[in-house]
């Protein structure tokens, strides 16, 4: 008679159940690849059509960064952003949204780590979903860092973020600020513990699984920033072995199917690319999608930036020339880099991490002294895209130049913002036709590389349920 | 020896009353009237007074006479109904025996006012009970309250219990026509008989039924009438001259803003330079005969004289129609001295008076009840209803959609578009698709040939259009059966067993056209079907003994309620032809799945009632429920309630005052109840498994399964408990006036919450049961025969209800918790406004204003700057949106043949935030402002509330006290004026009686600003919902 009054739902499962076998386990490892790209995903209604996972914040690197120009209108959903002006009110959505993403990676990640000893099943399926999930749990807290605190070198001992390695219940304690030199250890002996358990890449049965590659690819991102030269190009070289760069015509293709070159990306069917529509990325960026874009929140590259793409490099052909925004009514230099296929359907699949940025990370890397040939580097990379091409022989012009590169190669892939942060050159938006125009960024145009403007809020929920925190503990 | 006597009894209307009851006072000897309120009786020669009763009257007592002459009686309604049968938790009393707090609302009450959905006839009719007015929209119904709000994260709304079984179906499906009476039950005297269940007060409905011994009667009821727009709109700038000018200085304020100087600034915005000028801002649209570079003068800003207007569209008559509204019902009761039957049959149609909503519903009804043997009786109560519904998602969730809400287009849309296309010389078109005049879709880049520019505000929509391709609907079927079986044995028990059912299926469709807007050449679909199953079986056992002056009743018993829900959806895109919905012909999928919910519940039950010379009341209940919702070692609780009453003028001391004092009882109760109805914060989606740590999977990557931590486990978890008190006197004066005062206290505690969690947990929130709640209030209530004479009776009620919400505990570290633009905070209500404190217009300026707490000095001061005030504690208490008082006035009249009534309801005190008049302050590009714009700051030294204008700075019109208006309001609820045309004409006829009808719902709202909906919720926020409606009918009402 004791059954009569237990019930369960249809739609859930116990964690009891998800630990009981190493397949099972594979059931929360996927939930983690799914919520990357998941909508909602971080609120609870579906009323923000931001809240996209991995790809918004993407999005949101780029607004709050030089390279792209904004419209101050409704269909904008970016436009407070753009203007520096959520990030900095700790009750508004978006500080909620990067702290809040990130955040629930991190306690999926400590979930499988806490149980996946304890599963049925063989040591190397094991192995594999404890590697991704050390991965994940880098990967995040690299992400946020990036968000909440300057960038590594210069600041290590500044507060970082609360570091979390257990599964949450109901009775975990809150954490304080770490340092930024302790969230760094943390990220790199996870890394170290990833490569231990990932083979190589090639393994996978789709991109969205995360493999060796990846785990090295997320390790080169991360020595850079700590610049550990010698590490990131070792990692990156590394990384983007066995990938191919996409060719000029898969280029212009629409960043919206894997190929060769890409190394990470989502894994949607069609039905979830579908149910995903107007709250999605090619929502907010393809002007022929029947999104926020297309209905004249349209994004662009700067007039300045354009400019230095010469004529026959393919990645010119991605922004709209006077011709074709005449044509289309657009304004000139709109984005024409990612795109859907067909209006009829919002199939796509979301890049996370390319080859291309393997090379930069390199050459990079090389150029700051790292072993090995960073205008050969360079050379391989943009050759692919303008075969005219060939780099400055060393010095800061080499540098200056793959600093632009990567402005170029990478416009639209979400590297702005932690780019202005990881270089310290402030925030430096051109003016004048094609470019920012002041109003619309709300007067923000320039900042200085230490300027608090430059750091999101944590957010108030997190200042007001965090037992180890005091006021003093919100950024400045 | 006896004499016969002969007599009739008649209502106060003039008219028989059948079934009435004739005793002589202190004898065996009596009998029942006829259908025609007739009667014969031998009365014993010693006896001279009879006493007269019968339902819906009070009692009476007169003088038998000699016999030689025909008896009149004639009995009053309402007010001397003190021994009114009354409907509370399983089973019946009388009133004079109740020990606790209710208030019952009368079919006669119901069936004046011309309403689809019950909810929506209750609002000011009983003390205690808050309503909102639920909207406009055709077939929606209203929320309701009793004694203040018992949670904050569970459900406030009260029970609804039908025909004496819990119900889980949709109320609109209840025909109000069907309804006897509806008893509001209060206090944990009847609450704590529905345990876990009961804490948020139960509404008891009880559908009609035949007497036993009365001819058949037939009556049918025929309305028909107008439904109009309620409110009036807010006052807003109408005119493209003002709109034009107003958006120019908008703009060019802007980019004196960002750097131009004013003389540069003006000639962009006035189209002079390369950069878009307003015309251009505003999507390509210039309602005027000149070119758009000579619209505006760029020193002035004033309209170029020479300019004549070419086209003028008026967006709310052109969604707006005057719908009709038509309700028939027939009904058929009457009894044999064994079976009583009530048969009923109802159409109703009722179109919004926005075009497009509606709603249909077919319902019957069939109630009988038969005394198989004299120890067995038996009944079964079963309705079916069927009914269709056209609406708008975008109006039922509030959500801004210019494309999708016509409540929302309508008000902000600036005046200078139109609805129709027009070509470059002006001309209308005809649209091939539609054969009516072609739209403006405005979307001049994917929708060129219907399009004049592309809007700003709305680009690729046309409301009218949309509504007219688009579709949100629902079909449902209802169908509950409720019956029992009831046996008595060994002469004082009674054994009832009684099973009921209810099924629920709601079929809804939502469709977006594929022709123009979003889904231009796709279309979009999806279809949802809900299924509810319940049922309520229950086995009560009564003893029931009377012994000299001692009465006693005990009832023991035990009761299963299962409540099982099954949801399916699918929606697909890509159709291949307008027009046809379903979804097999899309080609594209966006998604499908489906859900079952189960709940069960089960209880024991008990009371016990003890009377002594009907002066002293006593009366206790105990119920142990367990719940599904719950973990099994918390999951049984016990509830509980005890009571008394004393009628203190049944006194022998009290003699001396029966000349002016016709009933005086005092009373108290005291009792726990349980609410385990776990909600989300939106009230929309209930919580089942709330205690368990689960995996959502629904994350599947791709086809590879896929879940993600969903929730924390609390196996602590259990309801809320709320703990009421109830004292209060009910007196009857002069035998014309009645009334009750009440004092009330409910507790809530063991407050479900979703304790936050630190968001770096990666957790959000988990559920506790932490925090406490306190409502204290005083209802009054009193009703007056002012006017009693054979031809003219006149009555008056009025009842005033007053409480206070406060949070009394929070959980442990969390001393406020912010909720939208309210704080909840121990010592302020649940629904405290928490808002900038707004300072006004810097007359230097033009700035707005807040203080704040300078973080430099520490001095309050103000600053121009939102953000700055909100981070330093510039935001203050502003007032709760709960009024001081509020309540209802109700009046009828009856002279002769006519009768006429009001309803009034009210709310005095209270604070409203009006974001719907805060967005029409704040509008941006092609949304047209609040007529108060007219009073912005322009120039140095200007002394006003209203900051300049200026696009592109938030900080001019934060959210801020400068939008709390009072949410005091005086409704015009209802009034009603009927003629019955005399009985002895319509004997003739062959009718028993013809009254025909007039009356008229929510006719006029008084309230601060025009426009405003105070009403529309309990927490004093605005929102862009459907429009109350004033409906008007008239109607014929014949018996036969």
């Amino acid at each position: 008679q004791k059954k009569y009054l237990d019930t369960n739902p249809t739609d859930k499962i116990a964690p009891d159940v998800i630990f009981e076998t190493t397949q099972n386990a594979r059931v929360a490892l996927n939930g983690m690849h799914r919520f990357m790209n998941t909508v909602p995903c971080v609120f609870a209604n579906t009323d923000n059509h931001y809240d996209f996972g991995e790809k918004t914040i993407d999005i949101i690197s780029d607004v709050m960064g030089n390279d792209m120009v904004n419209l101050d209108i409704g269909y904008n959903w970016y436009r407070w952003l753009y203007k520096y002006q959520n990030s900095r009110n700790p009750t508004a959505g978006e500080p909620i949204l990067v702290w809040n993403f990130y955040y629930k990676i991190i306690n999926n990640a400590n979930n499988i780590l806490a149980h996946i000893d304890g599963a049925q099943g063989a040591q190397a399926d094991k192995d594999d979903i404890k590697g991704q999930a050390y991965v994940y749990r880098a990967w995040a807290y690299f992400g946020l860092i990036q968000f909440y605190q300057f960038t590594y070198k210069g600041h290590e001992s500044a507060p970082g973020l609360p570091i979390s390695t257990v599964a949450t219940t109901s009775t975990t304690p809150s954490n304080k600020r770490s340092t930024v030199q302790e969230v760094y250890t943390q990220i790199t002996s996870d890394l170290d513990a990833a490569l231990l358990l990932l083979p190589g890449g090639g393994l996978r049965g789709d991109k969205s699984q995360l493999d060796g590659s990846v785990a090295k690819g997320v390790y080169a991102r991360v020595a850079l920033v700590m610049n550990d030269w010698e590490k990131a190009a070792t990692m990156a070289r590394e990384a983007r072995t066995g990938y191919k760069l996409m060719s000029a015509s898969e280029y212009g293709a629409g960043f919206k199917l894997t190929n060769n070159e890409w190394m990470w990306n989502s894994n949607i069917s069609e039905e979830q690319s579908n149910g995903m529509n107007i709250s999605s990325f090619f929502s907010h960026m393809d002007i022929t999608a029947a999104g926020y874009a297309g209905a004249g929140a349209f994004r662009c590259i700067t007039k300045e930036l354009y400019d230095k793409i010469p004529d026959g490099d393919v990645r010119k052909t991605l922004f709209a020339d006077e011709e074709t925004a005449t044509a289309n009514e657009i304004p000139e230099y709109t984005q024409l880099k990612f795109r859907l296929e067909s209006t009829s359907s919002w199939f796509s699949n979301l890049l996370y991490m390319r080859a291309g940025e393997m090379y930069l990370i390199e050459a990079e890397a090389q150029a700051h002294g790292a072993s090995g040939n960073a205008v050969a580097t360079l050379e391989e990379l943009v050759k692919s895209r303008f075969p005219a091409y060939t780099a400055p022989a060393g010095g800061q012009a080499l540098l200056d130049e793959i600093y632009l590169q990567r402005r170029i190669e990478l416009w639209g892939e979400g590297f702005s913002f932690t780019d202005i942060h990881r270089l310290k050159t402030g925030l430096n938006r051109p003016t004048g036709p094609g470019n920012h125009e002041p109003a619309a960024t709300g007067g923000v145009l320039k900042l200085d590389a230490n300027s608090p403007s430059l750091l999101f809020k944590i957010p108030q929920s997190e200042m007001d349920a965090n037992k180890a925190f005091t006021a003093a503990d919100q950024n400045p | 020896q006896s004499r016969p006597v002969k007599g009739q009894v008649l209502d106060d209307r003039g008219e028989g009353v059948p079934g009435a009851s004739i005793q002589v006072k202190g004898t065996k000897t009596g009998t029942i009237t006829d259908a025609e309120g007739n009667f014969i009786l031998d009365v014993p020669d010693e006896s001279n007074v009879l006493l007269i009763k019968s339902v819906g009257f009070g009692d009476k007592e007169v003088s038998a006479g000699d016999g030689d002459k025909q008896l009149v009686v004639t009995m009053s309604s309402s007010s001397q109904a003190l021994d009114d049968v009354m409907v509370v938790a399983y089973g019946t009393t009388r009133k004079e025996s109740y020990t606790g707090s209710a208030g019952v609302i009368t079919s006669k009450q119901i069936e004046k006012m011309p309403v689809t959905d019950v909810t929506k006839a209750l609002e000011g009719s009983v003390p205690g009970l808050q309503v909102t007015n639920g909207g406009g929209q055709p077939g929606s119904g209203a929320a309701l309250r009793i004694r203040g709000f018992g949670s904050i994260n569970a459900s406030s709304s009260p029970l609804i219990v039908l025909d004496g079984a819990p119900y889980d179906g949709d109320i609109t499906s209840i025909n109000p026509m069907d309804i006897g009476s509806i008893t509001l039950l209060k206090d944990a005297t009847a609450t704590s008989l529905y345990g876990a269940r009961g804490a948020n007060g139960v509404l008891m409905i009880t559908t009609k039924k035949g007497k036993k011994g009365e001819k058949p009667q037939i009556s049918v009821d025929a309305r028909v009438g107008i439904v109009t727009r309620a409110l009036p709109e807010y006052d807003r700038v109408t005119d493209e001259k003002q709109y034009y000018e107003t958006a120019w200085e908008y703009y060019r304020n802007g980019l004196v803003a960002g750097g131009m100087t004013k003389e540069q600034a003006g000639r962009v915005a006035s189209g002079l330079t390369t950069s878009p000028g307003i015309v251009r801002a505003l999507g390509g649209y210039n309602s005027y005969n000149v070119p758009d570079n000579q619209l505006i003068d760029p020193v002035t800003g004033k309209l170029n004289p020479a300019a004549t207007l070419k086209y003028h569209d008026d967006w709310q008559k052109e969604l707006m129609r005057t719908g009709v509204r038509q309700d028939y019902n027939l009904n058929v009761s009457g009894g044999s001295d064994k079976t009583d039957y009530f048969f009923s049959a109802g159409y109703l149609k009722e179109q919004g008076f926005i075009k497009y909503s509606n709603y249909d519903r077919l319902q019957a009804r069939m109630n009988v009840n038969s005394q198989v043997t004299d120890w067995l009786k038996a009944g079964l109560n079963m309705s079916g209803a069927l009914s269709n519904q056209r609406y708008f998602s975008n109006t039922e969730d509030g959500s801004t959609a210019p494309g999708g809400n016509p409540f929302y287009t309508s008000r902000m849309i600036a005046p200078i578009y139109p609805v129709y296309w027009r070509d470059s010389l002006n001309r209308m078109a005809i649209d091939p698709a539609t054969g009516e005049n072609k739209l403006d879709w405005s979307d001049a880049k994917k929708d060129p040939d219907f399009s004049m520019g592309t809007r700003p505000f709305g680009p690729g929509s046309n409301i009218l259009g949309s509504m007219a391709m688009d579709d949100d609907s629902r079909k449902m079927t209802n169908v509950t059966a409720n019956s029992y079986l009831e046996a008595t044995f060994l002469k004082d028990f009674t054994f009832r067993t009684s099973l009921s059912g209810s099924y629920y299926n709601s079929n809804s469709n939502s469709y977006r056209n594929m022709l123009h807007g979003q889904f231009l050449n796709k279309g979009a679909g999806s279809k949802s079907t809900n299924n509810i199953y319940s049922y309520t079986f229950n086995q009560i056992l009564t003893w029931q003994h009377a012994f000299d002056k001692h009465h006693v009743e005990i009832m023991a018993g035990h009761e299963n309620y299962q409540f099982q829900q099954k949801m399916v959806f699918a929606s697909r895109s890509n159709f291949p032809v307008p027009g046809i919905q379903d979804l097999s012909i899309a080609t594209t999928a966006d998604g499908s799945g489906s859900e079952t919910n189960l709940q069960r519940i089960e209880s024991y039950l008990s009371r016990a009632n003890y009377d002594y010379d009907s002066k002293y009341y006593l009366s206790a209940s105990f119920r142990r429920d367990g719940s599904s919702r719950f973990y099994r070692d918390a999951r049984w609780g016990n509830f509980w309630s005890v009571g008394g009453a004393w009628r203190i003028s049944q006194e022998r001391f009290m003699a001396g005052s029966k000349n002016w004092l016709d009933d005086l009882k005092l009373k108290v109760s005291y009792g726990e109840q349980g609410n385990d109805a776990l909600i989300d914060r939106d009230g929309l989606s209930p919580f089942y498994y709330a205690w368990q740590s689960f995996y959502d999977v629904t994350y599947a990557n791709g086809q590879i399964p896929g879940g993600v931590v969903a929730s924390l486990e609390n196996k602590a978890l259990r309801w809320e408990t709320s703990k009421n008190f109830n004292t209060g006197i009910e007196f009857g004066l002069f035998n014309r006036i009645t009334g009750s005062i009440e004092y009330f206290t409910k507790g809530s505690s063991n407050l479900l919450f979703q304790v936050p969690m630190p968001a770096s947990s990666g957790v959000t929130y988990r559920w506790q049961n932490i925090g406490s709640m306190v409502n204290k209030g005083i209802e009054v209530q009193l009703n007056a025969d002012v006017v009693r004479q054979r031809n003219l009776t006149w009555n008056v009620g009025l009842n005033v209800s007053h409480f206070t919400n406060e949070i009394t505990k929070l959980p442990p570290d969390q001393d406020k918790i912010i909720v939208g633009n309210k704080q909840l905070m121990v010592g302020k209500s649940i629904y405290d406004f928490f808002l900038l404190d707004y300072a006004g217009v810097d007359p230097g300026n033009g700035d707005a204003l807040y203080y704040y707490d300078n973080p430099a000095n520490g001095k309050r001061e103000t600053t121009n700057d939102a953000i700055v005030a909100r981070n330093n504690g510039g935001r203050v208490y502003a007032g709760s949106s709960i009024p001081d008082l509020y309540g209802g006035i109700n009046s009828s009249l009856n002279y002769k043949g006519f009768d006429f009534s009001f309803l009034l309801s009210f709310g005095l005190g209270g604070k409203f935030y009006d974001g719907t008049y805060a967005s029409l302050m704040s509008s941006d590009f092609g949304q047209t402002w609040s007529k108060d714009i007219e009073k912005r700051w322009q120039q140095p030294g200007d002394v006003t509330d209203v900051p300049r204008l200026e696009r592109g700075n938030v900080n001019l019109n934060a959210a801020s006290t400068r939008f709390l208006t009072s949410a005091s309001y005086l409704n015009i609820r209802n009034v009603s004026l009927g003629y019955t045309l005399p009985s002895k004409l319509m004997s003739r006829a062959g009718f028993k009686s013809l009254r025909a009808y007039v009356s008229c719902d929510n006719l006029w709202l008084f309230s601060k600003r025009k426009g405003m909906d105070p009403q529309g919720a309990f927490d004093g926020n605005a929102a862009y919902s459907y429009s109350p409606v004033r409906t008007l009918v008239f109607g014929v009402n014949v018996k036969l």
